[in-house]
């Protein structure tokens, strides 16, 4: 394939997280991001197009698929060949993926692993940050991960699969699910010692967790610093092939279900009639057919049934909530239903992700990967004004910087959630009013409807930005 | 102190290689073994292909 003719590139950006792979590297030129295949890594490029493994991968919807550009390479020195990858929507990270979105991007690599090795290739790397999700599902997105395989060799990135994958998954499994939120500290996996003190000591009774996390963690510690000549241990194939049907297995053994919690009564906990639940849907639902906006982020999503309402009309949308449950719940949905246009992610509004890794900048932060055309904030004002002590214009303000658009529903004083969050602390939020709401608003957005939602207080806003 | 975990990882992969190799070896025999008795019998072999 074909691009725009040859061009050369001043403008062209290297991403700030592809720095580490000498096989090549990712840049930006206007809106499209390329990639840049070294000649080093040309013969194991040949070899992923010309056994047919980057076909039958791409067919499966493991890889992402990619068409060569005929522009010219930002660094043409080490250069042999630029390709276009089909581009991602929006790029998330482990640390906001619910148990089961990271379980299903360590089946996704570990099943391109065992198809590679029939096409006499292996993954050179196992990162969880090179699998996004595409239409729902889990897609490896480096084309470069791929060499050839070495008969005897053992799997270069074992470690890797147990750091990123295996380890979280069990102290997610057997722990807590919220310890997922160490892959965002400890950007190349959560350490194997680590994982092997935090986990229960029952996870020793289990083959597969004892070996690849447990007695792995006590390996590394006991051969740390010494060298041994990698080509004296050889590994047979039926050796290799057991490793990576036990980590295969071990990963689908791990579950996890919200303890004490019912799937179920994750709706049902509102103060609001089916009348005003169902009024409240038909407002968004005009509001979104009015304005059609290009992208959409809910925020406090819980399972996303309002995101829906945006999805369902092919609108790409994130689906944010801060209860790894509910993401849960939503993500299984997602996958349940074959849903393309919906991305549920496990985000703090009062602590959004940062820019991490080298120089911060390795991975974006979350405002980094917006603004979002329109933002979608039902029952969330409350929680943040009055559950957090955050001023109406600071909300006003971050919403502002990730969006264009914004529908936000007011829940006034008297509404019993609020007064539930109200049981606990004092109340000095004299200034939560309907007026200073949209007077503090009105700073950085222009109030464009207002729509009362039947039988009930509340009211539902759509704004415009207007300086962010 | 920074210690490189590459050496231990290495170890432990060819160790757990050779326990379970031993497994991944028995099921392809058994499935060998199986698809001869199969086809001893006249009943017609399984293509265990569903992945693809």
């Amino acid at each position: 394939m074909v691009d725009q003719g040859m061009t050369t590139l001043r403008t062209s950006q290297v991403v700030s997280s592809s720095f580490r792979d000498p096989s090549g590297f990712v840049f930006r030129e206007g809106d499209t991001l390329y990639r840049q295949v070294n000649a080093v890594y040309k013969d194991s490029y040949e070899h992923l197009v010309n056994s047919g493994l980057y076909e039958k991968l791409t067919t499966r919807g493991l890889l992402v698929p990619h068409e060569e550009a005929t522009l010219a390479p930002p660094k043409p020195d080490i250069a042999y060949k630029v390709i276009r990858p089909e581009p991602v929507a929006f790029v998330s990270y482990p640390y906001e993926w619910c148990f089961s979105q990271l379980k299903d991007a360590a089946l996704t690599l570990l099943a391109i692993q065992k198809t590679s090795l029939d096409f006499g290739m292996t993954l050179k790397d196992c990162s969880a940050y090179n699998v996004q999700f595409v239409k729902g599902r889990p897609v490896l997105i480096d084309t470069l991960s791929f060499e050839k395989h070495r008969e005897g060799y053992p799997w270069v990135a074992y470690r890797q699969f147990c750091q990123h994958f295996l380890a979280p998954l069990a102290l997610m499994g057997y722990k807590d699910v919220r310890l997922n939120r160490l892959l965002q500290t400890y950007i190349d996996g959560v350490p194997l010692d680590l994982a092997s003190s935090l986990l229960p000591t029952r996870t020793r009774l289990s083959f597969s967790l004892l070996w690849h996390i447990h007695l792995h963690a006590r390996s590394q510690k006991r051969f740390a610093g010494r060298r041994v000549r990698a080509d004296r241990y050889k590994m047979g194939r039926l050796s290799l092939l057991g490793v990576i049907n036990s980590l295969e297995s071990a990963t689908k053994r791990l579950k996890w279900q919200p303890r004490g919690t019912d799937w179920i009564d994750y709706y049902e906990d509102t103060n609001y009639s089916q009348e005003a639940f169902e009024g409240k849907k038909r407002i968004v639902a005009a509001f979104l057919d009015r304005i059609a906006p290009a992208s959409v982020w809910d925020l406090g999503a819980n399972v996303g049934v309002f995101s829906r309402l945006a999805s369902d009309r092919g609108i790409p949308t994130i689906s944010l909530d801060v209860d790894p449950a509910a993401v849960e719940r939503n993500y299984l949905d997602s996958v349940g239903r074959q849903e393309d246009h919906i991305l549920p992610l496990v985000l703090d509004l009062t602590n959004p992700s940062p820019g991490i890794g080298w120089g911060g900048e390795e991975r974006m932060s979350l405002v980094e990967r917006g603004p979002a055309d329109t933002v979608i904030a039902l029952a969330l004002l409350h929680h943040l004004a009055i559950g957090n002590n955050t001023p109406f214009d600071k909300v006003a303000g971050l919403l502002s910087h990730i969006c264009k658009r914004l529908i936000i529903e007011f829940v006034p004083k008297s509404d019993s959630q609020v007064q539930r969050l109200l049981a606990t602390r004092d109340d000095i939020f004299t200034d939560y009013t309907q007026e200073a709401f949209e007077r503090e608003f009105g700073q950085y957005f222009a109030i464009q409807d207002c729509v009362p939602v039947t039988d009930s207080e509340r009211v539902l806003y759509l704004m415009k930005v207007t300086q962010s | 102190m920074y210690l490189d975990p590459g050496t231990g990882s290495l170890i432990i992969q060819l160790a757990i290689g050779a326990l379970v190799g031993g497994l991944v070896a028995a099921k392809v025999s058994w499935v060998r073994v199986a698809g001869f008795f199969r086809r001893l019998f006249g009943g017609r072999s399984r293509h265990d292909d569903a992945e693809d």
